[in-house]
């Protein structure tokens, strides 16, 4: 079990988030949701490790861990922008992931890969939906996903879905997204950063609520 | 196949604590390149100018480094993802722009 409490970040003078508390479970799916600039991005950093925060404290498994978690191990973290170098080969990306080739044959049916082929040959879509992929099949027992569903095709965001409730069974996986019909499809769990704390959604009508969402949107 | 297993992980520690960084850091080992070359140059016709050299190619990396780091670029995500933290970053990249005048120097003598 992830557990996230007390996060206080400041830009500046401006203090964005408030004391922030998330848990994230093994098996479960947790999904942010949150209006542009509210601080979603900032709090799956700082909780990776590379965005420092005033205050913060992570636990895992009921273990408070001091160090950044990304130096432990046990962590992976899709940004929302293409993360893995232009000259890099499919095969190359596979092996540092430790994700097999039959797993992404039989993932990728359709396209037919030449996995020689560099990122940087690859079109933004193609390239964004195999970062997802090996970012969910990457053996880690943490997942955090900035935007996955976005720049890839519908199609697509059906096939990541699925992949997501077969690789949460071992995993924590925290995702954030625009698309909250995604979101709130995918996850188990739902909070909202608001006025830069976190509200634990139960029911959806609470989105409405705190004016997330529009009355009448659902 | 125990030699093939040592040499494939191996080859793996190797590209993820040299290679990535190498690439990664592209431009940096160009510019220190062009050091080197100063610095033999200098070494040649005696000019007084090679402390001087060295020291930036000391302080052009962690440079570099905090240039990547403000514009939050997302390969340093790669490496992050690969459980590389900034200071064994910065310490391959000090290592990847000294070794040939480390190495040099060694000659020299």
């Amino acid at each position: 079990m992830l557990e996230v409490d007390n996060i206080e970040k400041y830009f500046g003078d401006i203090q964005l988030l408030y004391g922030v508390y998330l848990k994230a479970e093994e098996g479960q799916v947790t999904g942010i949701l949150g209006s542009n600039g509210c601080g979603k991005s900032t709090l799956l950093k700082i909780v990776f490790g590379s965005e420092k925060s005033k205050y913060k404290l992570i636990k895992v498994d009921g273990n408070v861990i001091q160090k950044k978690l990304y130096t432990v191990g046990i962590v992976k973290y899709l940004p929302q922008h293409n993360f893995i170098p232009d000259f890099m080969s499919i095969r190359k990306a596979l092996q540092l992931y430790q994700v097999s080739e039959q797993d992404f044959r039989s993932f990728f049916v359709e396209d037919d890969f030449d996995l020689l082929q560099k990122f940087g040959h690859l079109s933004g879509g193609q390239r964004r939906i195999i970062e997802v992929f090996l970012s969910l099949k990457t053996p880690a027992r943490i997942i955090l996903l900035d935007e996955p569903f976005s720049h890839i095709s519908p199609i697509q965001i059906e096939a990541i879905k699925k992949l997501i409730q077969t690789e949460k069974r071992q995993k924590i996986i925290v995702i954030i997204d625009h698309y909250y019909r995604d979101i709130t499809e995918v996850s188990d769990e739902i909070y909202l950063i608001k006025n830069g704390s976190s509200k634990r959604i139960q029911q959806l009508t609470e989105l409405e609520d705190y004016k997330y969402i529009s009355q009448g949107s659902l | 196949m125990n030699e093939l297993l040592f040499f494939e992980s191996v080859d793996i520690i190797f590209m993820r604590y040299i290679t990535y960084v190498f690439f990664y850091a592209k431009e940096l080992l160009i510019l220190t390149s062009f050091l080197t070359v100063s610095y033999v140059l200098c070494n040649l016709f005696s000019l007084p100018l090679a402390p001087l050299i060295i020291t930036m190619k000391i302080v052009l990396p962690v440079v570099f480094f905090i240039m990547k780091k403000m514009n939050n670029q997302s390969t340093l995500y790669f490496l992050y993802n690969l459980g590389m933290s900034d200071g064994v970053i910065v310490g391959l990249l000090l290592l990847l722009s000294t070794i040939d005048i480390l190495v040099l120097q060694f000659i020299l003598s």
